[in-house]
């Protein structure tokens, strides 16, 4: 029955069952610019899987009174006492099936149902209804996935079937102006998103963010999910506290913590794209130069690809090339002081916006 | 040398290519396989997403580049099977027109270097290290609403 309509039923009905059973907590986001409803039922559930969409807004209910482009509900087990109906490795004949993070993804052979089970966790997106199910098993750990970024492997289908395509890269923002900071793991980019929202910037993801082409041909940068995650000595490096700070999760060797909970002002939903940075260890100083536009091409799309799941097809690496052709690039050779960070990102962007209203080439003050 | 008669373009359903700033950017979508080409290589991509056949692209690589028409067609021929091999481009099985190329301009022809494809294969051993994970690719879905 499994990632079928079969699959979808069951756990809608099961949905249904669990809100007789426990007033479900109820949230609308504006996720990459669109109302998307949550009702999850258990309230511990509802805190962990909320808080990574915190920074999107909490209005209820419908912020702008339509229909929802993508409705998420979801119940725990434990809370609800109606059992979260995880399949047996088994699927139905016909039914595809990829490892994945540590869990397994499904798809039904017309692509419409898409299910993911994890541990004691499983969920099914339905594309036709525009609807996320989930459930979660009664005493199964959370995944980090399921703290940081819930739902991911369904969101990135649903955004990619709006248009809008995951990337890997940070992205942090000033005066309502982007920019990403794309690279392998392992770059910087999510030392260099800290450091930045710490010096005063504003902070929209430090890993996967969503990006969105406009009808004129810009582009648009969306925060996604709201957390930061570093290994704990990075933090020192920043002069904060990681491990043991208030609100920061421990996964596997990270911290995670949320800045829309301590800088609730410095996280926006969305804001246009300026520039793309492509952050790299070492230097003695940091350092921004022009870089190719290929090189930018090269860095995001391979690390958006070898990353970002489901991965990426024809349509988002073109809206990437588009991006990597029209945004301009530059190396960031971080050097030793991540504090200086925040101020060549400030800088940078003072300078583009200067060259756009004179309309001239872009220079640079590195 | 080249074969004029086979016409070849590119594998859409598995490559997705960029030529930027003068070099062409290729990804096989279905493993993450990678590769670029500048110079001769990158003038050889783009003809070849116009449709362009074989001895056309010979005539425009050595129009352009200071090599002989023959260096070119044996280059060019020794390219495409290469890029033929690595899934990038497939026979063409219709006989669309090419588009029309711009006029050449008036700067004269450059120093010429054989194309070469450099292939990367660091991602698609990284992938492996995991099991194949799903693509967009893998569970395409047509809307009935037809919104996406």
């Amino acid at each position: 029955m499994w990632s079928g309509d079969g699959g979808a039923r069951a756990l809608a009905e099961g949905f249904e069952r669990a809100c007789g059973a426990a007033i479900p907590v109820c949230r609308a986001v504006r996720l990459a610019g669109r109302h998307v409803s949550f009702r999850v039922a258990g309230d511990l559930l509802a805190r962990e899987t909320l808080r990574p969409f915190a920074h999107l807004g909490e209005r209820l209910p419908a912020p702008d009174g339509g229909p929802p482009a993508l409705s998420i509900d979801a119940w725990d087990e434990a809370a609800t006492g109606v059992t979260c109906p995880v399949p047996a490795e088994s699927v139905a004949a016909g039914v595809r099936q990829w490892a994945s993070g540590g869990g397994t993804f499904t798809a039904s052979l017309d692509g419409r149902y898409l299910g993911y089970r994890h541990e004691g966790s499983a969920s099914v997106y339905d594309r036709a209804a525009r609807r996320i199910v989930a459930c979660r098993t009664r005493g199964s750990e959370f995944s980090s996935n399921a703290r940081v970024k819930p739902f991911a492997i369904h969101l990135a289908t649903w955004l990619s079937d709006e248009g809008v395509h995951e990337v890997h890269a940070a992205l942090v923002a000033r005066e309502g102006r982007g920019v990403l900071m794309a690279g392998a793991s392992g770059a910087g980019k999510s030392t260099s998103a800290m450091a930045c929202v710490r010096g005063g910037l504003d902070f929209l993801g430090d890993d996967i963010v969503g990006v969105e082409e406009t009808e004129g041909g810009a582009f648009v940068g969306h925060s996604l999910f709201g957390g930061v995650c570093l290994d704990p000595d990075a933090f020192e490096r920043l002069g904060m506290r990681g491990t043991g700070a208030a609100g920061a999760v421990a996964i596997g060797n990270k911290v995670c913590v949320f800045p829309y909970e301590r800088w609730a002002g410095r996280v926006p939903p969305s804001v246009p794209l300026a520039a793309v940075v492509l952050p790299r260890l070492g230097g003695s100083r940091m350092e921004l130069r022009p870089a190719r536009r290929s090189a930018v091409l090269l860095a995001l799309a391979t690390s958006s690809y070898a990353v970002v799941v489901p991965r990426p097809g024809a349509a988002a690496m073109d809206a990437i090339a588009r991006l990597a052709e029209r945004l301009p690039g530059y190396w960031m050779d971080l050097g030793s002081e991540a504090s200086a960070t925040p101020g060549a990102i400030a800088d940078l962007l003072a300078d583009l916006a200067g060259a756009s209203m004179a309309e001239g080439a872009a220079p640079l003050r590195a | 040398m080249v074969d004029s008669g086979k016409r070849w373009q590119l594998n859409d359903l598995e490559v997705s290519a960029k030529v930027i700033d003068g070099e062409a950017i290729i990804i096989r979508l279905s493993d993450g396989v990678y590769y670029s080409m500048d110079g001769a290589g990158a003038v050889v991509w783009s003809l070849l997403e116009d449709r362009h056949a074989p001895a056309d692209i010979a005539a425009a690589i050595a129009a352009t580049f200071e090599t002989s028409r023959d260096q070119a067609e044996q280059d060019v021929a020794q390219l495409l099977l290469q890029l033929a091999s690595e899934r990038l481009i497939v026979e063409s099985a219709g006989d669309a027109p090419p588009v029309p190329r711009p006029a050449g301009g008036s700067d004269g022809r450059v120093p010429y270097t054989p194309p070469a494809l450099r292939v990367y294969r660091d991602m698609k051993d990284l992938l492996a290290l995991d099991p194949p994970t799903p693509g967009l690719m893998d569970i395409a879905w047509k809307d009935p609403a037809g919104t996406s």
